[in-house]
């Protein structure tokens, strides 16, 4: 409250003393009055009172005075952001699986059906329980989930993981059998397929 | 510097938005979602608001409000208000200056302290978000409404505890967000919107900055779900062609048919084909019956 009267006489003496120097007046005033630094600035005005010429550094402290308020009110809105952002990515973390969860939520509901049908239609609850587990592909399809079949290529450690080796008629090195499917998410692998590797035909 | 929300108050779903920097990021509410339900309910001593209200709708016809928004600002014995009524299951009564308004437990309540209770909902997820009390908001309302529609979403805003800076045309929003106000010379654009139960087209001439509306036209009751019903008794259809069961008739398996359709509506947004798949929809004595149909986004654009 003081400071805004203070502020008033000042830009008076200004305006009166400066009368020449309109534009650069008018740019004072109008800074000094739409800023909200009006104390800092009032500080900084008596100091400069005595001074002779005023004008230069008067404007410099103006601009100082607006860009520290500036300041405050970035380093304000990043603390805020920060915080917001803390949120978010633990919000991501604890519900980045909702969309997932929800959609085996499907394949859960149908396994429960296919237990609640009455029995004696075997060969019509299997068709059921085929496309529930045709549904859990296409969903993991949907979330990038790829599934590796790896009998008959030639054995990859980057996507295979050899239980055993065994001869067969196939050469050496081909996968001969798979004891569980591999699988890759977004390109990583998550599991390796767990298979049985041809030592080639038996001596 | 307090921030400024901006609400898109729907008509069947609302959200809320704040600037952070030059983009519009949208709040997401307490249940995780980006839109809420425009629906508001009073059970016992309870007031549910979003998604809870939508969920006991069926126990609760006559005291949840929905579409709400095609009663406000209107006369009782308007045609709108009229054809509305013949839609709903909740009272719609004549209030003392002839309004539209709506009864709760034998009292009179106006559509714009129905929709208060929607706009507090956003105020407080904006809020959630930002950590600070929120004042001002932006509301966006259709290009078609009326001095009275826009006073009365205004009304609504007050009543929530908002300061109301703007009433801000929808098609103008849509516009602002593409970025369509920082082209330089004067130019015409056509607007779509295709919400859930309506669909609008406006002619907005920008210049400068400024936007005007110089036509606006549309359905307001053509929208999303209709896509869906198309889909629906499709595959239904289908379904009694192959296993003669109607799926119509029965409510658990519409249900599952209601989700399945508007599922596969989005996905042929993006891919060319899909398929339902609707293990033991249903059952008869023969055992249970799946439902495996092939769609494609081709066939369901030809409808």
């Amino acid at each position: 409250m003081i400071g805004g009267k203070k502020k008033k006489a000042e830009v008076e003496v200004v305006t009166e003393s400066e009368l020449e120097n309109a534009s650069l007046d008018e740019m004072l005033e109008s800074d000094v009055l739409e800023s909200d630094d009006a104390v800092a600035l009032d500080e900084n005005g008596d100091e400069i009172g005595a001074a002779p010429k005023l004008d230069p550094l008067q404007q410099a402290e103006a601009e100082v005075g607006e860009l520290n308020d500036k300041l405050l009110r970035m380093q304000a809105e990043m603390e805020n952001l920060r915080k917001r952002t803390r949120r978010e990515v633990a919000d991501a973390h604890k519900f980045g699986v909702e969309k997932f969860a929800t959609s085996l939520l499907d394949v859960v509901d149908n396994l429960e059906r296919a237990l609640e049908a009455e029995q004696g239609n075997e060969e019509a609850v299997r068709e059921g329980i085929q496309l529930t587990l045709n549904s859990w592909h296409d969903m993991m399809k949907r979330f990038e989930v790829a599934r590796i079949d790896a009998v008959g290529t030639d054995f990859d450690p980057h996507l295979h993981e050899a239980l055993t080796q065994m001869p067969s008629d196939e050469p050496e090195g081909t996968v001969i059998a798979q004891h569980v499917a591999g699988y890759t998410l977004h390109g990583r692998l998550i599991r390796a397929a767990k298979v049985l590797v041809s030592s080639g035909p038996a001596e | 510097m307090a921030k400024v929300i901006g609400i898109d108050l729907g008509t069947t779903n609302s959200c809320v938005a704040v600037m952070e920097g030059d983009k519009a990021k949208v709040i997401a509410n307490s249940e995780g979602d980006n839109t809420t339900p425009s629906i508001v309910a009073f059970a016992n001593d309870e007031r549910l608001v979003g998604a809870s209200a939508k969920r006991q709708m069926v126990t609760n016809p006559d005291n949840t409000f929905y579409a709400v928004k095609r009663l406000i600002g209107r006369k009782f014995d308007s045609a709108e208000t009229k054809h509305h009524h013949e839609l709903v299951s909740y009272p719609i009564v004549a209030a003392d200056n002839g309004d539209a308004w709506l009864e709760v437990d034998g009292k009179k309540m106006s559509p714009q302290e129905v929709s208060a209770i929607t706009l507090q909902k956003m105020k407080k997820t904006a809020e959630d978000y930002l950590g600070e009390e929120v004042k001002d908001a932006v509301i966006t309302v259709p290009a078609y409404f009326n001095d009275s529609q826009r006073q009365a979403t205004k009304d609504a805003g007050a009543i929530a505890g908002l300061n109301v800076l703007r009433i801000v045309n929808e098609p103008t929003a849509a516009a602002l967000a593409y970025g369509l106000d920082k082209t330089e010379e004067n130019h015409l654009i056509a607007v779509y919107d295709l919400g859930g139960g309506t669909f609008d087209i406006s002619v907005l001439e920008i210049g400068d900055g400024v936007f005007e509306v110089k036509a606006t036209n549309g359905d307001t009751f053509l929208g999303g779900e209709d896509f869906d019903q198309v889909l629906i008794k499709y595959l239904a259809a289908e379904f009694k062609k192959e296993q003669g069961v109607d799926l119509m008739a029965d409510k658990l398996a519409l249900q599952r048919l209601k989700e399945a359709a508007e599922k596969a509506k989005i996905e042929l947004s993006s891919s060319q084909q899909t398929e339902v798949n609707l293990p033991f929809i249903t059952a008869d004595a023969t055992g249970p019956k799946h439902l495996l149909i092939k769609l494609t986004r081709a066939k369901f654009e030809a409808w």
